[in-house]
């Protein structure tokens, strides 16, 4: 039996799962930032603390 | 020296350090700074650990190429026990104390110990069909696994089900502290009933595990750490800046003003 596709595909679903893990919160800050920015418009957006 | 200042207690580094932790601009400030770090070591030992695992570590001699899974399954295993222990024990801190940045903390690393989880379920499923030939059996070892996975899904589903978090991570960890029970069934369940899977190759006295093969996994294991800690941070500040929108502190961190040097009480 070649166990290439059982590794690679592990891999790959294990890769996944923690990638978007990791993304997920980044977009979700993204759009917190947005709003809290609508609540205050007078000053500009830094992104530098994200 | 007077008399008011030699009765002024000093405090020591650690509680200090602990009581600042508290103060959400402080933490929001200081965890900012350490993630990049933190994402940094994680990637540096992935790489180094998959590099000695995938490519360097020669192949098992009974279960050929397919031992490789071990090293995303064995540390995504790991991670996902020791998550939710780390999320009990928070969560019970939060419950006594009623520190609320381990309110946000507990309820930050449900999300990051269902992928560790799930990640876990699916890698060893890839994992059992070369070697046991199917994909699942409903033993303990992976019975009990699937089990945490539902404590998560019900961790992160009662904190979303109630519209104030403070009362919201107060039920959510107690259901945390609830299922902790599960963590020494999964952990003995090898020992206690007759399953597939195999039982534990590295204890307190040492591995079974050859050092070529052993080191990627205990770098790999390390890597996860660092990983759970970014996500975390990243995760626990995001749900402070959702829940302070309206405090000036959290205005001025998102449009770049610096925040105060001094800490606030405890929340």
């Amino acid at each position: 039996m070649d166990h290439a596709p059982f590794i690679w595909t592990a891999y790959a679903a294990s890769g996944l799962i923690l990638l978007w893990t990791a993304i997920a919160p980044l977009l979700r800050q993204k759009r917190a930032r947005r709003a809290i920015h609508l609540l205050d418009p007078g000053k500009p957006t830094n992104d530098s603390h994200s | 020296m007077s008399t008011n200042q030699a009765k002024k207690p000093r405090k020591n580094a650690l509680v200090l350090f602990i009581h600042k932790l508290g103060s959400p601009p402080w933490f929001y400030n200081f965890t900012g700074k350490l993630i990049p770090w933190l994402w940094l070591l994680f990637g540096v030992l992935a790489a180094w650990g998959l590099y000695l695992g995938l490519v360097r570590a020669p192949a098992d001699y009974l279960q050929g190429e397919s031992f490789r899974i071990m090293y995303i399954h064995v540390p995504a295993a790991w991670m996902s026990m020791m998550i939710y222990g780390l999320m009990a024990v928070m969560g019970f801190i939060a419950l006594v104390w009623r520190i609320r940045t381990m309110e946000i903390l507990a309820m930050s690393s449900a999300p990051i110990g269902a992928a560790f989880t799930l990640a876990a379920l699916i890698s060893g499923s890839l994992w059992g069909r070369p070697t046991w030939g199917t994909y699942w059996v409903w033993d303990a070892r992976l019975t009990s696994e699937l089990v945490l996975l539902f404590l998560y899904f019900g961790v992160m589903s009662l904190y979303a089900a109630f519209d104030e978090p403070r009362k919201a991570a107060r039920a959510a960890a107690l259901l945390a502290l609830v299922g902790l029970i599960n963590l020494p069934i999964i952990h003995f369940s090898v020992n206690w009933w007759n399953t597939l899977h195999q039982p534990s190759s590295i204890g307190v006295t040492g591995s079974t595990i050859h050092p070529s093969m052993l080191w990627p996994l205990l770098i790999m294991a390390v890597a996860t750490k660092f990983y759970y800690a970014a996500n975390l941070l990243t995760r626990a500040r995001l749900m402070l800046l959702e829940q302070d929108f309206r405090k000036s502190w959290a205005r001025d961190a998102i449009n770049g003003v610096a925040a105060p040097t001094t800490h606030g009480e405890p929340d």
